[in-house]
């Protein structure tokens, strides 16, 4: 680890530090070996999952989403380096910000912003994996919508898998911000114009909001 | 010229960056890169694929990182370095398009360890041409060049967006 890293976050997957690199400041997400593992599965699970999430950000970029600039990827070490982006998590915005709390017009900026990310990100067939209100930020410099966190990130095609993404943050959304039905629903509005396969992940998302997020096992 | 420290290789000494300008002998230091001559011990890259020294700084950084765990595609570091700046794995197309030419005025050495008036001097008994400052590294830039090698859309234009794709290109190329 780089000297003057600062750990600012420890999550259940890695630790999140910032620190100087390369005349710039960089994230540095460091994944942890889990120990309950065998020693040589979990060096291979591992370095999969970092290439993955790498690949997956970038992918994601490369199409015109904001998403972290990624910087280096050290799979010996586990670790990704990236930007550190200056800005505002979505999920502090809407739980503490008088301004989108009570501005109609600021949530629905914010909602159109969401739904064309995720059309983005979908469109190019990569499953988010963790949607959530606090993986989505605003840039400080002009105010873009960043997608942030690919830690759980895949490829697919299958209009299931993005059905179960949007699942995820619709949950998010009504369990951590009240009265955000309608926001929700414009977040849905915006992915549908901008995204052309939206019909049948849309239709997945009624069937999956019936089961839940894990399929039936039965039959 | 500038030096720099690598965060995660600070043992492995100073990074320098250089750019000269009006270069005459692009072809006999070409020569002589092909011959393995070891007194050639630098990155010598075409300017005009070169927007930034953090661009250079991330494919050097992956450089060294490749050398300390042995697993260096190319002949060495400095080699290594030029062959980083391709976000392509054809080792001879990544060198032809980074490295120098027969033609090349503009050239951009990178050198791994050393001292940096040390290396300035023997660059110069190298190099015929004039040392320029490395923050002219965009005007030289081909920019139509370096969006086809760098697989980038026409409708981006902002050097600052086509700076943060080009990084990530060369990070994600040394992940596979």
């Amino acid at each position: 680890m780089i000297d003057n890293a600062i750990l600012i976050k420890q999550g259940a997957e890695a630790r999140i530090y910032t620190a100087p690199f390369l005349t710039r400041t960089a994230i540095v997400k460091e994944r942890f070996s889990k120990t309950y593992r065998h020693p040589i599965l979990d060096k291979k699970l591992t370095a999969k999952r970092v290439t993955q999430e790498a690949r997956c950000l970038f992918k994601c970029r490369k199409s015109g989403v904001d998403t972290p600039v990624l910087y280096f990827v050290d799979i010996e070490n586990s670790t990704i380096y990236m930007e550190f982006v200056q800005g505002m998590i979505v999920k502090d915005l809407l739980v503490a910000d008088n301004e989108y709390i009570t501005n109609k017009k600021k949530q629905d900026e914010l909602a159109k912003k969401i739904g064309i990310a995720l059309a983005r990100v979908h469109a190019v067939d990569v499953i988010h994996g963790d949607l959530t209100t606090s993986n989505l930020m605003l840039r400080e410099s002009n105010q873009s919508l960043v997608v942030i966190d690919f830690g759980l990130s895949y490829i697919s095609a299958l209009p299931e898998d993005k059905a179960v993404d949007l699942y995820v943050l619709e949950k998010t959304f009504l369990s951590t911000h009240p009265n955000s039905e309608e926001m929700f629903a414009d977040i849905l509005e915006y992915y549908q114009k901008n995204y052309e396969a939206s019909q049948g992940v849309l239709s997945k998302l009624a069937e999956v909001r019936l089961r839940g997020r894990k399929r039936s096992m039965v039959g | 010229m500038q030096s720099f420290t690598l965060e995660l290789y600070p043992k492995r000494g100073q990074i320098h960056i250089l750019l000269y300008k009006n270069v005459t002998n692009a072809a006999d230091l070409r020569k002589r890169l092909l011959s393995h001559d070891q007194e050639l011990s630098y990155a010598f890259i075409n300017a005009k694929v070169v927007l930034d020294k953090f661009q250079l700084l991330v494919a050097t950084n992956d450089a060294v990182h490749h050398e300390f765990h042995s697993s260096l595609k190319t002949h060495n570091v400095h080699s290594e370095i030029v062959y980083n700046l391709s976000p392509t794995t054809n080792i001879s197309e990544s060198l032809r398009r980074f490295g120098i030419s027969d033609s090349s005025t503009s050239i951009v050495v990178v050198k791994v360890g050393g001292n940096a008036e040390e290396v300035r001097s023997h660059l110069s008994t190298l190099i015929h041409g004039d040392e320029a400052d490395i923050k002219e590294f965009s005007s030289s830039a081909d920019i139509s060049n370096m969006k086809k090698y760098y697989k980038i859309d026409d409708g981006i234009n902002d050097q600052k967006e086509m700076l943060d794709l080009i990084v990530g290109s060369i990070a994600i190329k040394s992940s596979t």
